[in-house]
């Protein structure tokens, strides 16, 4: 064989395995079908009905609400660390336009201008108007007492009819002051935007916001829609596409979402190991753990803003000691809580703010020293500790509240306090209970609606807050919070010198006793990808641009 | 022992009954005033099954007012939804607007839903009957069939076996048995399917004609549906069957048992009757009891598999009414109170009437 001969024999050989690992590629491609295919989520339940303002279920709600997403603003969390599980979004710098194609903010703070995206239709075949967009914000302030709270309270919207059509594709909501929240609530679930031109067709005298026709079917401009066929209260919701959406281009292969009630958590976790599901929520943090050395299921911490936290009442006299309150959180060994409790999917509180939101400069002052905690008590003129009821719910923070609570029991007997563990099983009548003040010591969740430092300093702590049921009260800290709400977003310097003086001061006299900075553990399948992580709203998938592979 | 009237077997018993019954005309009279005594008392029970839900609910902790708004509404709003559900109201202004409105048929709206009682009730009820029917159908089936051959062998190795399966059986909780069975049958055998409701996850429910799934499934033609129902019927209505059998088990053998040493048993083998006759009579004495125990079983079951029903996803009334519980929607807790007392008095009433047609004991009081 002469040198062009081999060349030759080469040549050929590296065609033929050119043209192999061709059909070998197209052969995968193949096998990664990803023809139409329902995404089948199960959740502990589907709330009874669809109309988000008027009835919001809490997470219930948001397991369908976050998915029909007609709001006129988005987290872009494709720009954030794990598709928005890696990392915090910013309220104020990390928001994209959904609905609405961009925003304005007048230089005097006076109002935002929202121009909207044209050519929008909903099923019905209806294009998203000014008209729409005024009708549905009108609705939710009539409608949702958070959404009041969102708007009037949390931030400062002018009271008497803050929402201006300044032309077809223009409105204005006005305000009497500017805060950092401004925004950030057009993104929420409950402020959808709907069809107005068909939900009016429903309407009646009686009924004129059509509540009986909507608690049952969808008329927005989202990726899905519900039918009162696809839907059985409580139990299971089918959303099927909207042929007419928007944002076609960036739709998974999807061709329905199935939401499912599974109440039993090990149901969903089965479920999702046999494959005939694709997301289970809300799993303990045991099924995690054990989930996570399956070869079909991924299991992801994502960052979230939620703790779980001991109330102390000021109201008791011995409990609004600030040494007896060092000392309670002295005594309390967190990391014992976050390996023996939360697996390994929360981390110990180490100040007065969640870890996740990595505000530099906080000193950390929450430790676990036994020996100082008692000294602390018999300084305080309890030597011999006392009793104390500790009020618990597994509605909130969850299923692991009974196990955290005789863990806490446990650690406090330490240091002479005998805490008598009470479980409330109604979660109305433990929000009740919460919000009346009538506890000595309660296990809770703080989980903000939005997650900033700010929102959760000032709707926990603040003196004039409705949340405060425990009484906490200092000028200085609700002074500072209060500034921190009306910052610009380049005012970087100034709010992280707000955050390490509220840190200081909660440290002298804790407010709540944090505990663990919990995760969000989220278990999916692996055949499935695209996931987002809409942290604001609950925590919540994207389902309509997912792909899952048959 | 041939009846010369009808040429079937009659027992001894039944030839001494008819030998001491009272003349035809005599006994309609009697039933007929049974029957009025008993619809007589439903009025009053049904009275008072009102009141007592009225009254329980009205104590139960918890602002429903303060449930329905969630914790940032104001206290002006509070005082605003309290006022239109009526709840600003004395206790007795309510109670006598609420019997007034029940006995037309009005149970209100739910708090959440904003659907009338009534028809959720109309949704959710049949659901419910079907799983119960189902589940009483096996359990009688097993139950009796292992409480016969227990009583028959009473003292000797079949009964001892089946002692202990009852005694086993009884330990286990409802939801524990739908638990463990869901683990082994669906999730570690994938012998049943997933407990994901009555139809499979993508299915199409098919028009609602009575509400019982599956006879709408039949009407509608919808085999497949019909054999997907069947299919997942399988776990839940094992499940809820379990809790049944040992009741069923123990008062055939009990019945059976004593029954093969009474006189009338004796009479019928030196009558050289075949031991399966034999057994036929010594289970017909068994009839009365297993008939209450199934009436009691059914009006309890329907209200009372809650537990079972949620872990499966069922649908069904007890599902709906535990849900009711939780959110303190206080209509929806009024009208399953009242449907599940109510469904329960008519299965009683039924009963009476059976057992008083199939016993003249009872009939002539």
């Amino acid at each position: 064989m002469n040198r062009t001969s081999g060349f030759c024999a080469r040549a050929s050989v590296s065609a033929l395995l050119s043209v192999g690992i061709l059909l070998s590629a197209s052969a995968l491609v193949a096998a990664q079908d990803l023809s139409p295919v329902p995404i089948i989520k199960a959740v502990p339940s589907v709330p009874q009905q669809l109309d988000h303002q008027t009835k919001y279920e809490g997470e219930t709600s948001s397991f369908i609400a976050n998915e029909q997403a007609s709001s006129l603003l988005q987290f872009d969390v494709a720009e954030l660390e794990n598709g928005g599980c890696g990392q915090m979004p910013n309220v104020q710098t990390n928001l994209r336009p959904n609905l609405a194609e961009s925003w304005s903010v007048d230089p005097d703070g006076k109002f935002i201008e929202f121009k909207l995206r044209k050519g929008v239709k909903s099923s019905f075949g209806n294009e998203m108007t000014a008209e729409d967009v005024k009708w549905s914000l009108d609705r939710g302030l009539k409608q949702s007492s958070v959404l009041r709270f969102l708007a009037f309270d949390m931030n400062s919207y002018r009271k008497d009819d803050p929402i201006e059509i300044v032309d077809p594709h223009t409105i204005r909501v006005h305000l009497d002051q500017k805060t950092i929240f401004d925004l950030v609530i057009f993104h929420w679930s409950q402020f959808q935007i709907f069809d107005s031109t068909e939900v009016r067709k429903h309407a009646t005298e009686e009924d004129p916001l059509a509540l009986a026709w909507l608690a049952k079917n969808s008329a927005d401009f989202g990726p899905w829609v519900i039918t009162e066929e696809s839907f059985v209260p409580g139990t299971r919701v089918m959303l099927t596409p909207n042929p007419n959406y928007w944002d076609a281009a960036n739709r998974g292969n999807g061709n329905s979402l199935v939401v499912l009630g599974v109440p039993e958590s090990a149901t969903r976790s089965q479920l999702l190991r046999s494959g005939e599901i694709d997301f289970a929520a809300l799993l303990p943090f045991e099924e995690y753990a054990d989930l996570k050395g399956s070869d079909t299921i991924d299991v992801v911490n994502c960052v979230s803003a939620a703790r779980d936290t001991l109330l102390l009442n000021y109201k008791d006299e011995r409990l609004a000691n600030p040494l007896v309150r060092q000392a309670i959180s002295l005594a309390i060994d967190r990391d014992a809580i976050a390996q023996g409790v939360f697996k390994g999917f929360g981390k110990p509180a180490v100040t007065g703010i969640h870890a996740d939101y990595g505000i530099e400069g906080l000193k950390p002052y929450i430790a676990h020293d036994v020996e100082k905690a008692r000294k602390l008590m018999a300084e305080a003129g309890y030597p011999e500790g006392f009793s104390i009821k500790l009020t618990i719910s597994p509605t909130r923070p969850g299923s692991h509240a009974e196990q955290e609570a005789v863990f806490l029991a446990d650690m406090l007997r330490q240091i002479g306090i005998t805490a008598e563990i009470e479980l409330v099983a109604s979660g109305s009548t433990f929000s009740e209970r919460f919000f009346k003040g009538e506890y000595d010591a309660m296990l809770y969740l703080e989980l903000p609606a939005f997650a900033d430092p700010f929102y959760s300093l000032n709707l926990m702590n603040h003196g004039s807050s409705f949340q405060n049921s425990f009484k906490y009260a200092n000028a200085r800290y609700d002074e500072l919070v209060t500034e921190g709400l009306h910052l610009k977003a380049e005012d970087k310097e100034r709010r992280q010198a707000i955050l390490v003086e509220l840190s200081e001061i909660m440290a002298e006299n804790p407010p709540q006793v944090y505990l663990i900075d919990t995760g969000i553990p989220l278990a999916r399948s692996k055949k499935v990808s695209g996931w987002e992580f809409q942290l604001h709203n609950g925590g919540n998938i994207t389902a309509y641009k997912l792909k899952k592979t048959q | 022992m041939t009846s010369p009237a009808t040429g079937r077997d009659t027992g001894p018993a039944d030839a001494a009954r008819e030998a001491l019954a009272p003349p035809a005309p005599h006994r309609g009279r009697a039933f007929r005033g049974m029957v009025a005594k008993r619809l007589a008392f439903i009025p009053l029970a049904l009275f008072a099954v009102i009141t007592i839900s009225f009254l329980l609910v009205s104590i139960m902790p918890g602002d429903p007012a303060l449930a329905i708004l969630g914790s940032t509404a104001s206290e002006r709003e509070v005082a605003k939804v309290r006022g239109e559900l009526g709840l600003d109201r004395s206790l007795s202004e309510r109670y006598i607007t609420y019997v007034g409105d029940v006995l037309q048929g009005d149970f209100g709206r739910s708090f959440f839903t904003g659907q009338p009682i009534r028809d959720e009730i109309v949704k959710y009820l049949p659901a419910s009957i079907e799983l119960v029917v189902m589940a009483l159908a096996v359990a009688s089936l097993v139950g009796i069939t292992i409480g016969t051959a227990a009583g028959y062998f009473r003292g000797r190795a079949p009964d001892r076996t089946v002692r202990v399966a009852i005694a086993g059986l009884e330990a286990i909780p409802g939801f524990l048995a739908g638990l463990l069975l869901i683990f082994f049958l669906f999730f570690l055998w994938r012998l049943a399917p997933p407990p994901t409701g009555r139809l499979g996850i993508i299915d199409v429910y098919p028009p609602p004609v009575t509400r019982f799934l599956l006879v709408d499934l039949i009407l509608a033609g919808d085999w497949n549906g019909l054999r997907s129902a069947l299919h997942r019927s399988m776990l839940p209505v094992l499940t809820l069957a379990l809790g049944a059998i040992p009741l069923f088990a123990k008062i055939t053998r009990t019945t059976v048992g004593n029954a093969m040493g009474s006189k009338q048993i004796q009479y019928a083998r030196a009558c050289g009757l075949s031991e399966w006759r034999v057994v036929q009579y010594a289970l017909l004495q068994a009839r009365t009891p297993i008939l209450t125990y199934t009436a009691m079983l059914f009006g309890a079951m329907v209200g009372g598999s809650a537990i079972i029903e949620t872990i499966f996803s069922w649908q069904g009334l007890g599902q709906w009414g535990l849900k009711a519980i939780v959110a303190l929607d206080i209509p929806a807790i009024q009208g399953f109170v009242i449907v599940t007392g109510l469904f329960t008095m008519l299965v009683y009433l039924v009963l009476d009437l059976v057992v008083a047609a199939l016993d003249p004991r009872i009939r002539h009081g």
